[in-house]
């Protein structure tokens, strides 16, 4: 009988086990973030009244207001006949070489031959130009609301 | 009467009275002690010392990576004893849910664990780490979080994970051993 109870006939387990926490805190995500405004002393009226191959050029200021560096790209629509380009920087004196925008997002360049995108830091402002360009052809008294759309996309 | 008669009544009683006209028995019985030895069962535990993140992060973007390192101490007694420790990551809790797979959790070995004569440890592919022999185990061990840059689930957009926490208040080690059946 006593060897019966010490035997524990049927396979029965004892496993042991024990476990310990450790507070490791949390970590939490930032967001990204652009502004666009225009610069100071903006005017509409400066693209009033354009005859046709004229252009009109008017900066204003991207500032990343998130937290991650960001390549940017924009996209515009605007009326038959109208035109409209940007640069990632100020504005030159002369017409923009920069391709005209349409409704899909094209890169933001500093110059209209550089290849790669302007990118803008955490916390950082860029300048940039915005041109309306009226074609030949563009019918008298034609007028042509647009929206500037700027992308920013994190970069590495 | 006769004597073949008388004879076998006699006998009938002595057995009668043999067994106790009742039917009790007299069997002879006694008892020894056997002295055993105590037996003494041994004791499985774990601690974790408090640890860091390195680097350490305030605010996580896509593309970040951080290890969080702590020190195990196994305290494992039985000749025979042998276990598995596992990070319990259920214990991890994630806001929003649906940016739970945009971070990547491993465990794995940190600086060289100090392990008892005779024993053996061993950090296992599927992020285990299984012990064998008894003594005490200083096990660090180190925990990468990583928040990839680019997404591998195309159905989930990016931007899900913005403002998003994960909870390691309460991270749980948990050691189990796993001896093999007693016969």
């Amino acid at each position: 009988m006593l060897g019966v109870v010490l035997s524990g006939v049927g396979g029965s387990y004892a496993l042991w086990n024990d476990s310990a926490v450790v507070d490791a805190g949390s970590i939490s995500t930032g967001t990204p973030g652009l502004e666009a405004q225009w610069a100071a002393g903006h005017d509409d009226a400066l693209w009033q009244n354009l005859l046709p191959e004229e252009s009109r050029r008017q900066p204003f200021t991207l500032t990343n207001t998130g937290d991650v560096p960001m390549a940017l790209s924009a996209s515009a629509v605007a009326a038959p006949g109208f035109e409209v380009r940007i640069l990632g920087s100020s504005c030159p004196t002369s017409a923009l070489a920069t391709s005209a925008l349409n409704g899909t997002p094209t890169v933001l360049l500093a110059a209209a031959f550089d290849t790669e995108p302007v990118t803008i830091a955490p916390g950082a402002a860029l300048s940039g130009c915005l041109e309306v360009h009226v074609a030949a052809d563009a019918m008298p008294a034609s007028e042509s609301t647009f929206s500037i759309t700027i992308d920013g996309r994190q970069t590495t | 009467m006769n004597k073949f008669t008388k004879g076998s009544i006699a006998a009938s009683a002595a057995v009668l009275l043999l067994l106790g006209g009742a039917g009790s028995l007299a069997y002879w019985n006694d008892d020894a002690a056997l002295a055993v030895d105590p037996i003494n069962a041994g004791q499985l535990t774990i601690d974790a010392s408090t640890g860091a993140w390195a680097p350490e992060i305030a605010s996580w973007v896509p593309g970040d990576q951080a290890v969080y390192s702590t020190v195990l101490a196994v305290v494992a007694e039985g000749d025979n004893i042998q276990g598995t420790i596992e990070l319990e990551l259920d214990s991890v809790e994630i806001s929003p849910l649906e940016a739970a797979g945009q971070f990547e959790l491993t465990l794995g070995a940190g600086a060289a664990a100090t392990v008892p004569d005779g024993a053996a440890l061993t950090f296992n592919a599927d992020q285990s780490i299984t012990f064998d022999g008894p003594g005490t185990y200083a096990i660090p061990v180190a925990l990468t979080v990583e928040f990839p840059f680019n997404l591998s689930d195309e159905n989930v957009s990016p931007n899900i994970s913005q403002n998003a926490s994960v909870d390691f208040d309460s991270v749980s080690f948990t050691v189990t051993q796993t001896a093999a059946m007693v016969p």
